[in-house]
């Protein structure tokens, strides 16, 4: 059985989601009616796996997440409204170490509940086991924490949702130098036309730490599929630009490739190449049927090449539930790309580049620090 | 569906779903004279019918979908030839 | 899913409270931060729940207050009256479409209307919040006339035979909708008996094919069908805010005439007005049909048998038409919790303005009435409620200080028996001292020392509702408001209820109505007194009696007599009315406890019983004290209909 802390203010979710959950057979369910409830909860009901909603009286739920990941590093999934408001806080959660992040269920209850109760489930069921991402680790959240309190005029106030969205965003994320592996000086590659990067749960902050180390002259263009909801991946690509030294964006409209860029896909939907007079081009696509996960990587791998050929790309498959990416990435692999896959310890949930490696498709599996320096190596030599 | 491009024509066959106008506007810009040949279509998104209307082109063939020849394409099929 | 429905409507209903208390609140100070960060979880939380039901103008309506609210908390503005008031109006509109999901599990055909209203109003200069909401593309039935006037001059539509058409409408996908999975076109072949279409550019032309997404929808469809509008507006059902559907006339000169019903539901909305009418006029068949009577009565001298037969069928009639009334009654009763659990939100707010904290809890509110008294009961509880809030309660710190709970608790209880509810309202307050009562009702002139002495003290607590009575030891802006006791009394009696009070000086205060619950019509006894009849209400009368004259005995100036056990006044009906006072050997009483005690009034003589609608007294009559109003009477004379509690007070 897995434990599962219900945390959230409304009675009337508290029992939906109890009773989606019981419906699921596996899980023992506890509830927590706010965040004081919920911090007693850590240690009386020792939960395997948290869902917390972000806006309740008193201590809000980022604060709460906060306290969670001090007090009993425990696996949050937040619960979040799908709107851009929402995106913003639930960007913010994850950067202070919610593992994933499930749409708030909505819609008229008969006819849409049972869609998203598999969803719901899944990702829950997911989240028990997965790590509680490095960036959330102490150190990082103590810094980010005394840089907000800076901002905010040097009062020790906890972590606030209206304060630290700024604060946060201010702050440059993490750099490390890029340095190479040491195991491995890796030798330049030519005629790079893309870098295809897929990932899913434990995204937004793997791809602030893939993303944030290159240089604004970085020399190929990188499309990313994250899974996503459409209105979140609008603010998270605002969210990563702020953060890295090269432009990032999300695909509306259709774009012409450019260097140094990286492109979002829109979410619920796909992301696909195309030419036009003659200049490849990336565009977003209605969703594909037969893709369980959107922007599905494995289209985006797939159309990009009936464009060019395996050596002219560079593949990288991150942390994620599933195995989206997985196939077309190694078929890749075994007709001349270069595939890089994240390595299990750095990973949130180790499903994709797991499906990756176990297909024998990566060049490389590396941890998530070691990313952006090998594709800088693959770029400089 | 597919979309085919032949010598003087792109042939549309099938059932022509979203996907396909990608294709099918790269085509009609690569190929700027050619007719669209819709005989062989069984049935059309929105999405690829308004790129045949937004082309203006000539339409050719009868296909045998009365929804597509009497009322979806019923005005670009009267252009005739 | 229902039990989640119902936490909806007690989650709904107190988060309402709850956005309510903090508008409160920011009406007193807006830079009340606490109550701002209230407020815009509630609307949140709101958002949330209604999202999860068919409500979505409200969902639309609490997204645009929360993006306003938001924008507040960051700094963008504060909240000027204005837009509290606004926001005060969403919350009192999503507060009446809780009420809504509860009544008939849907929103009025409206709700989008308003919605869009108040959406344009609160977002101001156009500016809608954030658009990830389906926020509704402005339809294009503003310009119906236009699009119908061009749809007519389609070439596309040309050869359709226009007198087959029966409905035109267009169609203005989203431009994002492929993205959805939409085809609008698959949706457009859907529509029952289509005639033709035109696929248009949604713009003035179609764009260069460079320019073209191949993903994005820039067409809009118009269309004729030979279906009735009904049927093509369901094929559109799911994008209603897309969709302009319009009844097509071959000729443009025909084409304003009245629209087509819209769609049958299995609930129909009546207007009240034309319910009470069919009530009122249910009542009077009812009373219509007994001038039969007395015609039986004469036919009987002339032909036994067909006075037989009339009698019959007149049986058989009024059995039918009691049916009649009593379906009619069944329609119009309506849950009485619509009214008063808007009680608690008032309390609230009430309490917020002279700073007491209360805990307010309703229990049987979902106890059926008739409309008209669930209609009429509103303004004398929530007057009630304040008094109670306003006078009742002691301030926190003297709460505290005599051993009560910081919050006071006020409660309401209606419990349903046989005909009647009681509503029983409760609070934890200082209680009412009789002796105090006595005092300011001789201070205020109201009576003399003698007679306040000779009240008893639970007499002494009907004080309250003398006209003119008030115990507020200052003016403040609730007690300012509205009614006094004496006119919730008056109310109370309209209803033909019955209004009393009990106190525990120091502990509380019980006040309980008693009425009937189905007013539509009033049983009524007809007596005589000197050579007028008059009508008594049956739910007025504990009992009537016939004793010897000789036990009415005169105590003082007045007149008693002992009924089962119990020293009753006697009053003369007649000398009442100022009329030749009754006499005779035996005294016909009818015992009422409509007074603040048992009374038994002396009339000449017992008439039928019977059911009528009681009009209330209107005009000259309305000028005439103790008449309550009137009823026709089986021979189509006018009944005057007694007021009990009045006469006898």
């Amino acid at each position: 059985m897995i434990r599962l802390l219900i945390v959230d203010d409304s009675p009337l979710m508290r029992q939906l989601l109890t009773e989606i959950f019981a419906e699921a057979g596996d899980f023992e369910t506890g509830t927590a009616r706010n965040a004081d409830e919920a911090l007693a909860q850590l240690s009386a009901f020792q939960p395997d796996v948290v869902t917390l909603d972000i806006h309740m009286p008193g201590m809000d739920g980022l604060a709460c997440l906060d306290r969670i990941m001090v007090e009993r590093p425990t696996p949050v999934v937040m619960l979040s409204s799908l709107t851009e408001a929402g995106a913003d806080e639930t960007l913010e959660a994850l950067a202070l170490g919610a593992v994933d992040f499930i749409p708030k269920p909505r819609g008229p209850l008969s006819i849409e509940i049972e869609g998203i109760a598999a969803t719901l489930v899944a990702k829950v069921r997911e989240a028990a086991s997965a790590r509680i991402p490095r960036s959330a680790r102490l150190t990082e959240r103590v810094r980010r924490r005394a840089a907000a309190t800076r901002l905010a005029g040097g009062s020790a106030a906890p972590i606030r949702p209206s304060m630290p969205r700024q604060a946060a965003t201010a702050i440059p994320p993490r750099r490390r130098p890029a340095h190479l592996p040491s195991h491995e000086k890796a030798e330049a590659l030519s005629g790079i036309e893309a870098v295809l990067v897929g990932v899913s749960t434990g995204g937004p902050s793997a791809l602030d730490a893939l993303l944030g180390p290159l240089p604004a002259d970085f020399p190929w263009p990188i499309v990313i599929a994250q899974h996503m909801p459409s209105s979140f991946t609008g603010p998270l690509a605002r969210r990563l630009d702020r953060g890295c030294a090269i432009a990032v964006e999300e695909v509306r409209q259709p774009r012409p490739l450019r260097p140094g860029t990286a492109y979002i896909g829109r979410g619920d939907a796909d992301l696909i190449f195309s030419r036009r007079d003659g200049v490849p081009q990336i565009l977003a696509a209605p969703m594909r049927a037969d893709r369980l996960w959107h922007p599905s990587a494995d289209r985006l791998v797939e159309s990009a090449r009936a464009l060019f050929p395996p050596r002219a790309l560079v593949a990288v498959l991150m942390t994620g539930m599933g195995h989206d990416g997985a196939e077309a990435m190694a078929a890749l692999h075994r007709d001349g790309g270069h595939v890089l896959a994240q390595d299990e310890a750095s990973s949130v949930v180790w499903g994709m580049p797991g499906a990756l490696v176990a297909a024998g498709g990566a060049d490389l599996v590396l941890p998530l620090e070691d990313l952006a320096a090998q594709l800088l190596a693959w770029a400089q030599g | 569906m597919s979309v085919v491009v032949e010598e003087d024509r792109i042939i549309l066959s099938g059932a022509a779903t979203v996907e396909d106008a990608e294709p099918l506007l790269a085509a009609l810009l690569e190929h700027p004279h050619h007719r669209i040949d819709i005989a062989g279509l069984a049935r059309a998104h929105l999405a690829v019918v308004q790129l045949v209307l937004a082309a203006g082109r000539p339409v050719i063939g009868r296909p045998e979908s009365p929804f597509l020849r009497e009322i979806a394409f019923a005005s670009p099929m009267r252009i005739k030839v | 899913m229902d039990e989640l429905l119902q936490q909806f409507l007690l989650e709904g209903r107190d988060l309402v409270a709850d956005a309510h208390a903090a508008l409160v609140a920011l009406g007193r100070d807006a830079r009340d931060r606490p109550a701002l960060d209230r407020l815009f979880r509630a609307t949140h939380t709101l958002k949330g729940s209604v999202a999860l039901f068919d409500m979505a103008p409200a969902e639309r309506l609490l997204h645009v207050a929360e993006a306003r609210l938001e924008g507040a908390r960051k700094g963008d503005g504060a909240l000027d009256e204005a837009m509290l008031d606004l926001l005060m109006q969403a919350i009192d509109q999503t507060d009446r479409w809780i009420d809504a999901m509860e009544g008939a599990a849907s929103l009025d055909a409206d709700a989008t209307g308003l919605s869009d209203r108040l959406i344009a109003l609160i977002a101001g200069d156009g500016e809608t919040g954030e658009a990830d909401l389906p926020l509704p593309v402005s339809p294009p039935v503003a310009a119906d006339q236009d699009w119908i006037a061009a749809l007519r001059s389609r070439a596309e539509l040309a050869m359709v035979d226009p007198g087959r058409a029966r409905t035109a409408f267009r169609y203005t996908p989203d431009p994002d909708c492929f993205f959805r999975g939409e085809d609008p076109l698959s949706m457009v072949e859907n529509v029952p008996q289509l005639l033709g279409i035109a696929i248009l550019p949604a713009g003035d032309a179609w764009p260069d094919l460079a320019a073209c997404e191949p993903f994005r929808c820039m067409a809009a469809i118009e269309g004729l069908s030979a279906a009735d509008e009904a049927q093509v507006r369901a094929a559109f059902r799911l994008a209603p805010d897309q969709i302009a559907v319009a009844p097509f006339n071959p000729s443009p000169a025909a084409s304003d005439s009245a629209p087509y019903a819209t769609e049958l539901a299995a609930t129909l909305r009546v207007e009240a007005v034309r319910l009470d009418r069919l009530a009122d006029q249910s009542g009077e068949l009812a009373v219509a049909i007994r001038a039969l009577q007395p015609i039986a009565a004469r036919l009987r001298v002339i032909d036994p048998l067909l006075a037989a037969e009339l009698r019959a069928a007149e049986d058989e009639i009024a059995r039918v038409a009691g049916r009649l009334q009593r379906s009619v009654a069944q329609v119009r009763l309506v849950s009485l919790e619509p009214v008063l659990r808007r009680l608690p939100r008032l309390a609230r707010e009430a309490a917020a303005m002279v700073d007491k904290a209360i805990r307010f809890t309703i229990e049987g509110e979902t106890a059926q009435v008739d409309k008209q008294l669930a209609d009429q009961l509103f303004e004398p509880l929530l007057h009630l409620v304040r008094n109670a809030v306003d006078h009742g309660l002691e301030p926190a710190g003297q709460r505290v200080a005599s051993g009560k709970p910081a919050e006071g608790r006020i409660g309401l209880a209606v419990r349903q028996d046989g005909g009647h509810i009681s509503i029983v309202l409760t609070d934890d307050g200082r209680g009412i001292d009789p002796q105090a009562m006595r005092a300011a009702a001789v201070a205020k002139g109201l009576m003399s020392g003698e007679a306040a002495a000779a009240l008893s003290d639970a007499e002494a607590l009907h004080i309250v509702f003398l006209p003119g009575f008030s115990t507020a030891e200052s003016a403040t802006m609730l007690s300012g408001r509205g009614v006094g006791m004496d006119a919730v009394r008056a109310a109370v009696e309209r209803l033909a209820g019955t209004i009393t009070i009990q106190s525990d000086v120091g502990r509380g205060t019980r006040i309980t109505l008693r009425l009937p619950a189905n007013a539509i019509t009033t049983p009524l006894l007809v007596v005589a007194a000197g050579d007028r009849q008059l009508g008594v209400r049956l739910d007025q009368i504990v009992e009537t009696a016939r004793i010897d004259a000789s036990a009415v005995q005169p105590v003082g100036q007045a007149h008693a007599c002992i009924l089962r056990d119990r020293t009753v006044p006697v009053l003369d009906l007649a000398a009442l009315l100022g009329l030749e006072p009754t006499s005779g050997a035996l005294a016909r009483l009818v015992v009422t406890d409509a007074g603040p005690c048992r009374t038994a009034l002396r009339v000449a003589a017992f008439g039928e019983r019977f059911d009528a609608v009681v009009r209330e007294s209107t005009g000259l009559l309305a000028a005439m004290p103790a008449v309550a109003g009137t009823a026709m009477m089986s021979d189509g004379s006018v009944l005057l209909v007694l007021d009990l509690p009045e006469l006898v007070a």
